[in-house]
């Protein structure tokens, strides 16, 4: 890579990141506290998922485990967080089943965008029999609430971790598609759109080199608002039973069990149930700031 | 300057067919309305259109906006399928060739568009831009690619240091040039310029009007010159076509057509180039009014609802076809002959603001000097 001009410029991506990344879209991202707070939260869950052999103070206790002396002990010094039926210690649970969520949300998201975005590429930028395939497809699942469908596939696939990533991706690929479609559409009848298919570059060019990377700020957003949603979906359909089973520490599963130990131990709901509730917020509101800073509709209005 | 000019159009005449040649080229535009989308009308953006483009000539392309100049030109280059009619590059019909031999030859037929800031990806460096064509159709590594690129911007006047900056950087001139690099990285023979000197002020018009020049000589190509500004084409052109609503009305040398216009429309469109002098008076041949909608055209001649010299029982019974009026002039009127030069419209032809053309004319080279500085 050594030319008279910069090499740098001309790298894919890098003139993509200067636009995300100059200034003023970082002043905008952080203009309030909130998103501050919204980054924050997702980096330290993401760091407590990460470490959570190292941090948690009883990582035996993560899956099957049985202490009958210590079962449902409130908070303390030696369990942070109170421990659970089983004896076991929340606090080391709710790091582990930060893991399992965040691994479950992440795959869920790459995966849609992996299936939904490409379909949303070509249905937007091609009329005709291709783009009404993939769209009435996409409507279809579309028109199924999200839960209900997740819910019935995977109640229907058998509690476990791939099951639970293939049921919330299934019930949440059409709406990159229909997004990216959108976008794709109002983008081909660009000028410099038209001027690369009159220089002779190929479709597949013109839909990854130029269409792909401007629809990545709303691909962003969408991602990371998805992330909080699909935490919160994951959640429920470990609490009704359909999602990771009994022994994973998961944090919906960890509620439900502690349905029948309410109200006494305050404890065994309180602290998945905040794990659960700061995770999301916290991807919402990056989300939601990231939507502010990149759209391109809000720019230039000053806080 | 002018002997070559003309000496092109008479050897290519006598000698070889046209480098580009069109063919009643038609191009519709579906009108589609209502719930169901029904094609309720067609636009006929592009109604019949036949012309000869020569090598090395430059011809001109004039009209009033809408009167389809845009289509034309996106029709040719295949930015648009036709609706009907053939266009032949080399004498070989574009539309009848293997999907190969079509990519490789209609690249030798480039459109430049008349907007250069939205033809450029806005998020790209303008290296990463004019690479475009070269990664798509050479196999050259990445390093031989940028030398070419190099090249070819100073070869329109510009430095090394524009290719590091994203569109919005650069100047209304800086992107036409650019403009121009990005086309000519494919070798192309046919440039379709679409309004080259749109949006610029005036001395970078003539600074954008020399470098096309040089441009033309140095890399031996053939123009199709999209403008409204008659007295740039007049500098700039061979040959010019109105067109009206579509169509062809009249068609000769530059000089034979401005001077002597046998189309009542090409009158109006003289009419209305203002004028420098305080003093003269406007032309009050103007036109009134805006064409007629290319969905509704009106019956027999299309200029026949604007035209001065309308007759009744003629001009709206059927449509006039261009005949021949002088050696390569041809108009489509049935009163053209009453339009012949008269003294009196050889003194109004002079009021039109032509005699500053004619000086002009010698003075194209004050133009290049001007660009030195």
């Amino acid at each position: 890579m050594n030319g008279r001009v910069s090499a740098l410029q001309s790298l894919p991506g890098v003139g993509l990141a200067k636009k995300l990344l100059n200034r003023r879209m970082l002043r905008l991202f952080f203009r309030d506290k909130l998103t501050g707070l919204g980054t924050v939260l997702v980096l330290v869950t993401f760091f407590l998922a990460v470490a959570a052999p190292v941090l948690s103070p009883f990582p035996e206790d993560a899956y099957e485990n049985v202490r009958v002396a210590e079962r449902l002990q409130s908070p303390s010094a030696k369990h942070w967080f109170g421990t659970d039926r089983m004896g076991r210690d929340i606090f080391s649970r709710v790091l582990y089943g930060g893991r399992v969520t965040l691994f479950i949300a992440l795959a869920v998201t790459l995966l849609s965008i992996a299936i939904g975005v490409p379909l949303g590429l070509v249905a937007g930028y091609y009329s005709g029999a291709i783009h009404e395939v993939i769209m009435r497809v996409a409507d279809v699942f579309l028109a199924i609430p999200r839960i209900i469908l997740a819910l019935s596939l995977a109640a229907a696939l058998g509690p476990n971790v791939p099951n639970v990533i293939v049921a919330l991706s299934v019930s949440f690929w059409p709406r990159f598609t229909r997004i990216v479609e959108a976008e794709t559409q109002s983008l081909r009848h660009e000028l410099y759109i038209e001027a690369s298919q009159s220089l002779g570059v190929s479709p597949v060019s013109i839909l990854f080199r130029h269409i792909f990377v401007h629809t990545l700020p709303t691909i962003i957003v969408r991602g990371t608002l998805g992330i909080g949603f699909t935490i919160l979906l994951a959640a429920t359909l470990g609490f009704i039973g359909v999602g990771v089973s009994p022994p994973t520490p998961e944090w919906g599963l960890m509620i439900a069990e502690s349905r029948e130990y309410l109200p006494g131990t305050w404890w065994y709901a309180l602290f998945p149930g905040l794990a659960i509730f700061l995770t999301v917020m916290g991807y919402i509101l990056m989300g939601d700031s990231l939507r502010d800073a990149m759209d391109p509709r809000l720019r230039g209005i000053e806080g | 300057m002018r002997i070559t000019r003309f000496s092109a159009i008479f050897l290519d005449e006598a000698m070889t067919s046209p480098l580009l040649e069109i063919r009643a080229l038609k191009r519709y535009f579906p009108v589609r309305s209502g719930l169901l989308h029904r094609i309720t009308g067609l636009l006929r953006a592009v109604d019949g259109v036949s012309l000869e483009v020569n090598a090395g000539e430059v011809i001109g392309i004039v009209g009033e906006s809408g009167c389809g100049k845009t289509t034309l030109g996106k029709t040719v280059q295949g930015i648009y399928r036709p609706t009907a009619g053939e266009i032949f590059l080399e004498g070989k019909p574009l539309s009848r060739l293997p999907a190969k031999d079509l990519r490789r030859l209609g690249l030798s037929l480039q459109y430049v568009h008349q907007d250069p800031l939205a033809s450029f990806d806005p998020w790209w460096p303008m290296a990463r831009s004019l690479d475009e064509p070269l990664r798509a159709h050479t196999d050259l590594p990445w390093s031989e690619r940028m030398e070419r690129v190099v090249r070819i911007v100073k070869a329109v006047g510009l430095d090394t240091e524009h290719l590091e900056c994203f569109p919005h950087e650069l100047s209304g001139g800086q992107l036409r040039r650019l403009t121009l690099a990005r086309v000519l990285a494919l070798n192309p023979r046919v440039l379709i310029l679409d309004e080259p000197t749109a949006s610029l002020d005036v001395s970078v018009q003539a600074r954008i009007l020399k470098l096309l020049s040089d441009l033309r000589s140095e890399f031996k190509l053939t123009y199709v010159f999209i403008s409204h500004d008659l007295r740039i084409v007049r500098i700039m052109c061979d040959r010019v076509a109105v067109m009206y609503l579509g169509k062809v009305v009249e068609i000769g040398p530059t000089e034979a057509v401005l001077r002597d216009p046998r189309h009542p429309y090409t009158r109006a469109l003289l009419a209305a180039i203002p004028r420098l002098s305080p003093g003269e008076p406007q032309d009050e041949n103007l036109l009134e009014g805006e064409p007629p909608s290319p969905l509704f055209l009106p019956q027999g001649c299309r200029f026949s609802s604007r035209c001065p010299l309308f007759q009744e029982g003629l001009c709206n019974a059927s449509e006039p076809a261009l005949s021949p009026i002088g050696p390569g002039h041809e108009a489509a009127c049935f009163r053209s002959a009453e339009l012949s030069t008269s003294e009196e419209t050889v003194a109004r032809v002079g009021g039109f603001g032509l005699e500053k053309a004619e000086k002009r004319e010698g003075s194209k080279m004050r133009i290049g000097e001007s660009d030195a500085s």
